[in-house]
């Protein structure tokens, strides 16, 4: 089947990808009322864009899929979009020159722009039993399925980061026995410092999550093309279900068969607009290099925030606003591992001449350092309660002088003096 | 022990039911209404009593609090030999036959009995007979000696007697009202409120404060002179001589009742030069003096009031006799709205002196004459009579260092706080080979030296009288049963005096026995054929004990008059009913001199004889802080009573702050000739230059460096032989230490060897204020370690805090660094009552009550928006969706993760 030209002459925009940035570019799109595109959105997801971050929660269950659907079904009608989801709609290669997309069930969608939102896929780890039933990653509904099909058992969760922590969580909310194996010290290693490390581990220890930190994964262990088990130095750790969580790195398969410049990611410009002009990109899958200003940075893009803004510039420029540019402002890290809320930002692990304050309030379940230079702050680390992040967080871009409230300075804004 | 019962059960039936008594601070003597909620746990009720004429329902931030200091809580509760407890047989054979064998060694004077205007009349006569009529020696001596002996010897030159001719009411009646020496608004506050309701309604009526600080009474004052420190008789041989020049004299009076005014007036004249040299001697600008003369000279109606200002000073007397006579000059004594009136500091200073409790008096108003000393052992039998004076309480303790004085009996005061030169004063009582001290409170400065300790009776358990600085005389009533084994002195003092053979003469059975006595020595004789006095009361000689218990405040001199003309009285009409009192004295002149006439004193203007100089350049001047109340062994167990002033401090003029490099807050040391102390800065516009001012409370119970008494010089009146608390010379300069700390706890700390500490008494806990080195070592922190903990630290600027949690309350906060530091004690001390958990006030380490309104826990990371704000929004803009809240806090707008969140706080409502 294919799919020509409306009679009504609007220009065709086909989207591929339904992840938060799409739904967020469409969003955008529609908001004024000015889309004068025909769209057509390829999922190769069975259900609309949902909000990803809170898979954890669904795998908690302390949300429905309902409750992390970004956009209803009757929204996409609403707006005349043109929503087309599951294994079929995959899109499989792009003709640049006839400006056509062919998906996977053999459709073909013929555009006048064309916006790429293929996001991530999850990093692999190079050893043996890889490939084992059971070996999973987290990043989709189906992953999420597939972890509440295990049933009770013993799982076993590679990495200890945001993503491992929470899906370790999750899993032990529902009923299974988890091990968290990191190659780092502790977790979340890179956005927190040894203390707080060590409170996030002992607090997670408390919920029944056991923790082999400084390991390294040796192999899977299967029977019947079944995980059974991880091998790691020294000890094995059996298994019913073991999920990856090693990273994720750009989605961009398909853009470099259609000839994109690519690196690590598709390369855009601050318009997020590819080698090819007709074709933008939004989210995890770009890859911006930016000229202007300083030295040449190049950025890949993992957080909401930055993509969110992706998704405003490609929205506009559709809409005839061809002013708006990609600026990076730094993004402390904010989120929340199991409810504990943490912050981190800038260099938090001090060198020998930058002066530290802490706040130790373990027994609440908070902690708190910053680091200075001359008087003003270098990083931030918050644990448990983040009420001042983006306060600091400001103090620091601005690069205030904090003597004169240096007193206060750790128990937040609220305490300075009027 | 019978009546002791009886009083108990006595005590106990009137649960509830509001006893009348009357304030335990200052002379004002103002009744109180006690309302006992709690025997068992000394919960009471203390409001003003309405129908009282000191204070007509009025009472100060100390009467008020009263209620608040009568816990047993460090309360002397057993006798003690040598540390040791032990029972009351004991004790008092050991404290008698110490007596007996220092007088039979050494003789009478080689024993002394320091009393205090805190003891009730019975208590005070009982002490005085045993001394001077008993023992035969007049070594009775008081604190009284530090609070108004200059006004006794003043009043007495002039007028023969100790009389205060006028009434608190001509403070109100007045047109012109001078204030000498007398902070009253911090130091007699309800007659200062007399005084300011009385200025609110006559806004003509004018007040003038003389006083070298501009203390809160000059709140109220049209004019304030503020003198240099001591120049108090020329200011009024001034005035004496303007009075002359202006013909303002009244010279019918002095001709009919007065003598040696000539001498009087020439000596002023000479002393004062013309007015400007008068003004610059004074420290006054000159138009102001005039004003202040002219004032005086114009207005009959003229009340001069004074205080320890005037009293405590090496030339006390003559400052008394110098404002006596302009009084005696104008004729104004003596009469509704005008003349001088002495305003006393401790509850029953009068008391004292009408019983003789100064060692220059020998009872009733009577003295050392022969006739007086017949007359006292006719009355008494006395098998001892005293034939001289004996030694005043700074001589007293200099004897008791020379070796001379090796018995002393110390009753409810603290002279190693309050006694100048106070490490002489630890000498002597370090030598004195016997020393009791019979106190209400265990832990004393000078308890620390007592060899025996008697359990006294406090205030809330004791029964008795005290008269106040007008002549009224009103009960002091039991609120509750002694406590452990304490007793009244009066009981003690019999029980010794029975063990020295002087049963018969102290066999009472309660304080109405005692009183009755008292009244019958006022009336002893007290006629043209033995010896008129001033001081009676004789016709409550009878009185029955129900009348006692049920007397109500009444002023002396009471006569009694013919009750329905017949002269028969009839069995149930009351003593008193059947008695007048006379209000006021020297109207009409009848002075207590042997001719009748009042004397004018020649007052000649002294040099001071410890003048500041090059090592000491500074004048130290001492007094009393508003919600403080001598060596704050009651006050400072008040948590409220400490939040006014909590700590020992230096007031220091600007100028002189800057120029010897004192900042304010920060500590200083004192220095004088005699001793050292630190104590925090205050700087003060209220202060002259080159003069500062300490609080005299502190003690070595509450602070380790911070008392007044070790500095002051003891310089003493030649004629009162009061101490000069209020003009010693001191250097200062800034304290430097490495650390500072604040500690507050739960439980009392003992500390050594801190170069600054003071403790304040907060509620549920103490807070210690130090200074010094290695504070982070204190042994105390190994005692919170099982409990929950908030640490800040600031390694770079030396800032330590810790907050200790357990049982959902903060149980001890520590706070050190390098400067002092500016956390708000008020509010750690707040959240240090209140019910909070680690969780709800890890912050109180900020030091420092937030503003605006709690967050709350964060809901959305992204934006920092909390539960708390959240919550706000949807209540006050009716949000129902998610979406809504997003627009008006964007909160939930970016990864959207606390959109579930927000939800359920909307879905709460």
């Amino acid at each position: 089947m294919s799919h020509y030209q409306q009679p009504d002459g609007r220009q065709k925009l086909v989207v591929i990808g339904n992840g938060m940035g799409s739904v967020r570019f469409l969003e955008q799109l529609f908001a004024s009322g000015q889309c004068r595109f025909h769209v057509t959105v390829l999922s190769e997801e069975d259900c609309p864009g949902y909000n990803r971050i809170q898979l954890s929660k669904l795998l908690a269950g302390s949300v429905d899929l309902d409750g992390i659907q970004l956009k209803s079904a009757a929204w996409y009608q609403q707006q005349g979009i043109e929503l087309l989801m599951g294994e079929n709609y995959k899109a499989i290669r792009i003709d640049r020159s006839l400006k056509r997309v062919v998906t996977h069930g053999g459709d073909t969608f013929d555009y006048d722009r064309l916006v790429l939102a293929t996001g991530s896929l999850p990093n692999q780890i190079p050893v043996p039993g890889a490939d084992l039933q059971g070996v999973l990653s987290f990043r989709s509904l189906a992953d999420v399925n597939l972890m509440l099909e295990a049933g009770q058992g013993q799982a076993v969760v590679i990495g200890g980061g945001l993503l491992g922590l929470e899906c370790g969580s999750g899993l032990a909310k529902r009923g299974m026995s988890v091990t968290i194996v990191d190659n780092m010290p502790m977790p979340m290693a890179r956005q927190l410092d040894e203390h707080a490390g060590g409170l996030l581990r002992k607090e997670l220890e408390g919920r029944g999550i056991a923790f082999r930190s400084s390991a390294t994964l040796q192999s899977y262990q299967g029977v019947d093309g079944r995980v059974c088990g991880v091998q790691i130095d020294g000890e094995y750790l059996p298994a019913s279900l073991v999920v990856v969580t090693a990273g994720v790195r750009p989605n961009i398969q398909l853009m470099q068969e259609a000839g994109l410049t690519c690196d690590r990611g598709v390369l855009v410009n601050e318009r997020l607009q590819t080698s090819d002009p007709d074709i933008f990109t939004v989210g995890e899958c770009a890859q911006m290099q930016l000229t202007g200003g300083q030295e040449a940075q190049s950025l890949l893009f993992g957080l909401v925030a930055p993509v969110y803004r992706h998704a405003e510039i490609v929205a506009a420029s559709l809409l005839g606003d061809h002013d708006q540019t990609f600026t990076p402002v730094p993004i402390p890290t904010n989120l929340k591992v199991d409810g504990i809320n943490l912050f981190s930002s800038g260099e938090f692990i001090p060198s020998d001449s930058d002066q530290v304050m802490t706040l130790d309030a373990s027994d609440a379940g908070i902690y708190r350092k910053l680091v200075l230079q001359n008087n003003r702050i270098k990083g931030v680390l918050l644990y448990g309660d983040v009420t001042d992040g983006l306060w600091y967080q400001e103090l620091m871009e601005s690069g205030t002088d904090i003597s004169s409230i240096r007193q206060q300075l750790i128990f937040g804004q609220r305490f300075l003096a009027a | 022990m019978t009546v002791l019962i009886q009083a108990n059960i006595m005590a106990v039936n009137q649960l509830a039911k509001a006893i009348n008594t009357t304030c335990a601070y200052c002379g004002v003597g103002c009744g109180i209404s006690a309302r006992v909620v709690d025997p068992e746990l000394h919960l009471v009720e203390i409001t003003g009593r309405e129908d009282h004429p000191a204070n007509y329902g009025r009472l100060c931030s100390k009467g008020s609090a009263l209620g608040e200091t009568v816990s047993l809580d460090g309360r002397l509760l057993y006798p003690k030999v040598h540390g040791r407890q032990v029972v009351w047989s004991e004790a008092l054979d050991q404290v008698a036959s110490r007596l007996q064998e220092t007088i039979e060694e050494y003789g009478p004077d080689s024993v002394a009995i320091y009393g205090s205007g805190q003891l009730l009349t019975e208590d005070y006569y009982v002490a005085n007979k045993l001394m001077k009529g008993f023992i035969g020696s007049a070594n009775m001596d008081t604190n009284s000696r530090l609070c108004m002996a200059s006004t006794v010897a003043g009043q007495k030159r002039a007028f023969g007697s100790d009389t205060v001719p006028n009434t608190y009411q001509d403070l109100e009646l007045a047109n012109l009202l001078v204030l000498v020496g007398s902070n009253t608004a911090w130091c007699h506050p309800v007659l200062f409120q007399r005084i300011r309701a009385m200025k609110e309604q006559r806004p003509d009526m004018k007040v003038v404060v003389i006083d070298p600080r501009r203390t809160e009474t000059c709140d109220l004052a049209d004019l304030h002179l503020a003198i240099k420190p001591g120049a108090d008789v020329l200011l009024f041989n001034g005035l004496l001589a303007w009075l002359a020049d202006q013909g303002a004299l009244d010279q019918d009076y002095i001709e009919q009742h007065c003598q040696g005014f000539d001498q009087a007036l020439e000596v002023a004249r000479a002393s004062v030069g013309d007015i400007q040299q008068l003004a610059d001697a004074c420290g006054v600008e000159q138009n102001e003096l005039i004003r202040f003369y002219h004032w005086f000279c114009t207005t009959d109606k003229t009340v001069t009031a004074w205080s320890q200002g005037v009293n405590q000073s090496a030339a006390g007397t003559d400052k008394v006799n110098a404002m006596i006579n302009c009084h005696l000059a104008t004729g104004r004594i003596g009469r509704p709205g005008s003349g001088p009136l002495s305003l006393t500091g401790q509850p029953n200073a009068m008391g004292g002196r009408e019983v003789g409790g100064l060692a220059n008096q020998l009872a009733a108003h009577m003295e050392f004459t022969p006739d007086d000393i017949a007359r006292v052992r006719r009355f008494w039998q006395a098998a001892n009579m005293a034939q001289s004076p004996g030694k005043a309480a700074v001589d007293l303790f200099k004897s008791m260092d020379r070796g001379e004085i090796r018995f002393v009996w110390i009753m409810g005061t603290n002279p190693v706080v309050s006694l100048p030169d106070s490490n002489r004063v630890i000498k002597a009582l370090k030598k004195c080979p016997t020393v009791v001290v019979s106190d209400c409170i265990e832990h004393t400065d000078t308890a620390e030296f007592a060899d025996i300790l008697l359990p006294a009776a406090p205030w809330s358990e004791k029964d008795g009288t005290v008269t106040n600085s007008e002549r009224r005389i009103s009960r002091q009533r039991a609120l509750f049963p002694t406590a452990g084994e304490a007793r009244p002195d009066w009981w003690m003092i019999s029980e010794v005096a029975g063990r020295l053979g002087f049963a018969e003469a102290f066999n009472y059975s309660g304080s109405a026995d005692i009183f009755r006595e008292h009244a019958a020595l006022s009336g002893y004789e007290n006629n043209r054929e033995g010896k008129v006095r001033d001081f009676t009361i004789a016709p409550l000689a009878n009185i029955t004990d129900s009348e006692y218990d049920a007397l109500e405040p009444f002023q002396w001199p009471l006569s009694a008059v013919q009750g329905d003309g017949s002269g028969a009285l009839s069995d149930t009409q009351p003593v008193i009913s059947t008695t007048a009192s006379k209000a006021r004295f020297f109207k009409d002149g009848g002075f207590f001199t042997g001719n009748g006439r009042a004397n004018f004193i020649a007052t000649d203007v002294l040099r001071p004889l410890n003048a500041p100089g090059k090592s000491y350049p500074l004048l130290l001047n001492t007094g009393r802080v508003r919600d403080h109340w001598h060596t704050m062994t009651r006050t400072g167990r008040s948590a409220r009573l400490n939040q006014h002033t909590d700590e020992p401090f230096l007031a220091i003029h600007p100028k002189d702050a800057e120029s010897y490099q004192l900042r304010d807050q920060a500590l200083c040391q004192i220095s004088s000739e005699f001793g050292k102390a630190v104590v925090r800065v205050q700087v003060s516009d209220a202060q002259r230059p080159d003069e500062v001012f300490m609080p005299m409370h502190w003690t070595r119970q509450h602070s380790e460096t911070g008392f007044s008494g070790v500095l002051v010089n003891p310089v003493l009146d030649p004629v009162s032989k009061q101490p000069d608390l209020k003009y010693t010379p001191v250097a200062v300069e800034p304290y430097h230490t490495e650390q500072y700390g604040v500690l507050i706890t739960r439980e009392r700390v003992a500390f050594g060897g801190i170069d600054y500490m003071t403790e304040v008494r907060i509620e549920n806990g103490y807070r210690y204020e130090m200074a010094g080195s290695n504070l982070g070592q204190l042994s105390l922190f190994s005692g919170l370690n099982d409990y929950q903990k908030v640490e800040f630290t600031d390694n770079t600027v030396g800032e330590r805090r810790v907050a200790w949690f357990s049982d959902a309350q903060l149980q001890a906060i520590w706070v050190s660094s390098q400067a002092i530091s500016s956390c708000d004690r008020q509010w750690l001390q707040f959240w240090f009552c209140q019910t909070a958990s680690i969780e709800e006030a890890w912050w109180v380490l900020s030091g420092k009550p937030p503003r605006g309104e709690d967050a709350g826990r964060q809901v959305c990371a992204c934006f920092g928006v909390g539960e708390k704000t959240i919550c706000r929004a949807i209540a006050e803009h009716g949000l129902s969706d998610p979406v809504q809240v997003g627009s008006h806090l964007q909160a939930g707008t970016n990864c959207g993760s606390c959109i579930p969140e927000i939800r359920g706080l909307i879905k709460r409502g």
